[in-house]
């Protein structure tokens, strides 16, 4: 399977570090009743980085990008996001942030049933303003499913399936891309495609969130963070792709805290 | 092409695979509403034929045409006799009856038993023409076949009511007078009607005009015109140009007994029809309840990756119109013409299909279809989060 390029090449836009955060959470919180699934979280995320958020199972991850991408309320704290309060929005405002801030790439795919590759790709057009089929084939093609226009997701593998999900979410061009376990559900080939796509889209300059339990998928990201209990217990800027999966003193990753910038200290012999 | 016609043509896509996602479901809802919205128009093509009847429809058995003076006529109320030739014995859809009558109120008593005078009614009719139970009552039909055999015009019929006042048995001498006149006939016994005849007594007309002194006079003449409401209304428009001095009113399908009828029988349907959409839209609503447990994730990704609530509804809203207006146009098409049947068997005339009926019966299945879809309409209260989280 050959796929385009998903930008041009010679155009690089790699982060600013001075720039303003493209994303601030400050003392995130969320309840479920008793339940503190988010207990204060803060960090900021700059433009064009690739984060890779991790933690173990109910830690809260995935709540956590559902608040920052307007599909949940949080209880207390704030999310602002190019300079927009989310905690603030109303129902109609979160409406358009979804459609025009937003890109949704979930685990379990989430296409309709009985719209085909091309109209799946077409619905984020159509809520978002304009459909326009000749961007939305456009866009399957760099995702390299130009012959799959005309599939139903069920005629459609994980890969293929995941990849229309990819090409719906970024057919808006939005500034954050959210992506809740994307190769969960695919086997290694796929996902294999799919992070190659992601690593285009970071190439290109798209900021991307990524919940991920595969360490190896996190080494891709330039960042990682790790929630337990709903807590930060790790945010490391250190150079991923350069990064060993044990760290100097035979810990694996990402347990070590080895390059935390919060615990180092736990990182010892 | 716009934007506005891109949007356009990706809503009607997006309906069409609404729409046929699930035939089989598809085919169920249409089953529903189509018969819904047959039943519900059979009974209101019903209860509309039956009301344009009782006001627009002339009668097809008996007279259904009346002529009398009009009331600024001179000569006391009576028409000239010289009509009844001149009535056309046809029209362009068959044979046309006629009867004339001449009322007179005479005093009668029994010669049998020298009974007391007293008040009757005198009815002198026109006899020996094509069809008399057409245009005389029913009762007098008998008395007509049974006269045919009495050689003498000496004999009369008299209603059953008043031969036993008088103490009357039939071939009894029964003596009316009428001023200075009187005559002496055999009576003819009519069988019990419950109408007027039962108090009246029928004549020849000729012998009655002499006898009231009302030569080649008669108080009114019944027709009986075939064919449809435009030929009937034809005919009677005709007679008035012909005859300025006299009034044509058509008797209509329903007498005034049988309106009361009919308004009972019309609440009834009403309430039926009622009831009938009524479990249609729960039919409906059951259907569209699966279907709303079907989509509940695709509502929550369509709301996540930006449609807005008004969006989503607009989509299933149209879904149930498009479903209701095709349900009805098939289903208000049946029923019309099952209403011809039931109209036969409920009243004994077919009902004629009146257009007004389509319209309002499909709109009723398309409010039906709209009301069924609510729990689709419910849908777009679903969070997107507690969907991606497995709790819905």
């Amino acid at each position: 399977m050959t796929t385009q390029p998903l930008v041009n090449p010679s155009v690089s836009l790699q982060p600013v570090v001075q720039a303003p955060p493209q994303v601030v959470l400050e003392n995130l919180v969320k309840e479920y009743g008793t339940l503190r699934a988010l207990g204060g979280v803060s960090f900021d995320i700059q433009a064009g980085e690739w984060i890779a958020l991790m933690g173990p199972s109910g830690s809260g991850k995935t709540t956590l990008i559902n608040i920052l991408g307007g599909l949940d309320t949080a209880t207390s704290g704030h999310v602002t996001v190019n300079g927009e309060d989310v905690t603030r929005l109303n129902e109609s405002d979160l409406v358009r942030y979804r459609a025009e801030k937003i890109g949704f790439v979930f685990q379990q795919f989430h296409l309709v049933p009985y719209l085909t590759a091309l109209e799946n790709v077409m619905l984020a057009q159509y809520f978002h303003s304009v459909t326009d089929e000749s961007q939305a084939v456009e866009s399957l093609k760099r995702v390299g499913l130009g012959d799959r226009l005309e599939h139903l997701p069920s005629k459609l593998s994980g890969g293929e399936q995941q990849r229309v999900a990819i090409a719906r979410a970024l057919i808006n061009q939005p500034k954050l891309i959210l992506a809740d376990e994307p190769t969960g559900n695919l086997d290694e080939a796929n996902e294999e495609i799919v992070i190659n796509i992601f690593r285009e889209l970071h190439q290109a300059g798209h900021t991307i969130l990524m919940v991920t339990h595969d360490v190896d998928i996190a080494r891709n990201a330039s960042r990682r963070i790790e929630l337990t209990h709903g807590h930060l217990t790790l945010d490391t800027t250190c150079n991923f792709l350069e990064q060993p999966k044990l760290c100097p003193h035979g810990k694996p990753f990402p347990s070590s805290g080895c390059c935390s910038t919060l615990d180092s200290k736990a990182c010892t012999p | 092409m716009s934007a506005t016609s891109a949007n356009r043509s990706m809503f009607r896509r997006l309906l069409r695979r609404l729409l046929f996602a699930n035939r089989g479901r598809l085919f169920v809802i249409l089953l529903a509403l189509s018969a819904g919205a047959a039943v519900s128009a059979a009974l209101l093509n019903l209860q509309v034929d039956a009301k344009r009847r009782l006001t627009a429809e002339f009668r097809s058995f008996g007279p259904n045409v009346v002529i009398t003076p009009r009331e600024t006529s001179s000569a006391a109320s009576l028409l000239n006799e010289s009509y009844f030739d001149k009535i056309s014995e046809s029209n362009d859809a068959g044979e046309v009856s006629k009867a004339a009558f001449l009322y007179g109120v005479v005093k009668v008593s029994n010669l049998a038993n020298s009974s007391a005078e007293t008040n009757a009614v005198l009815i002198g009719y026109s006899h020996g023409y094509a069809h008399p139970e057409r245009v005389v009552p029913a009762a007098l039909v008998q008395y007509e076949e049974r006269s045919s055999f009495l050689s003498s015009d000496m004999h009369c019929a008299v209603g059953q009511k008043l031969a036993s006042s008088l103490g009357l048995k039939g071939g009894e001498p029964l003596r009316i007078n009428s001023g200075a006149t009187s005559v002496d006939l055999s009576v003819f016994i009519l069988p019990v009607t419950g109408g007027p005849e039962d108090n009246q007594i029928f004549w020849y007309l000729y012998e009655t005009q002499r006898l009231l002194v009302r030569t080649k006079s008669v108080s009114q003449i019944t027709v009986s015109v075939p064919g449809s409401s435009q030929q009937i209304q034809r005919f009677i428009d005709k007679l008035q140009s012909e005859f300025p001095d006299t009034t044509g009113r058509p008797l209509r399908q329903f007498s005034e007994a049988q309106a009361k009828i009919y308004s009972r029988i019309s609440g009834l349907l009403t309430a039926a029809t009622t009831l009938i959409l009524a479990l249609t839209a729960l039919c409906v609503m059951a259907a569209m309840t699966n279907i709303a447990a079907e989509r509940r994730n695709d509502v929550g990704m369509m709301k996540a990756i930006g449609g807005s609530a008004r969006r989503v509804l607009n989509l299933f809203l149209t879904e149930a119109v498009i479903l209701g207006l095709a349900g009805g146009v098939i289903g208000a098409a049946a029923g019309i013409a099952l209403s011809m049947v039931l109209g036969k068997a409920v009243f004994g005339v077919a009902a004629a299909p009146r257009l007004i009926v389509y319209p309002i019966s499909v709109s009723l299945t398309v409010i039906v279809a709209i009301l069924g879809a609510y729990p689709l309409r419910r849908l777009v209260n679903v969070r997107p989060a507690t969907i991606f989280r497995g709790e819905a």
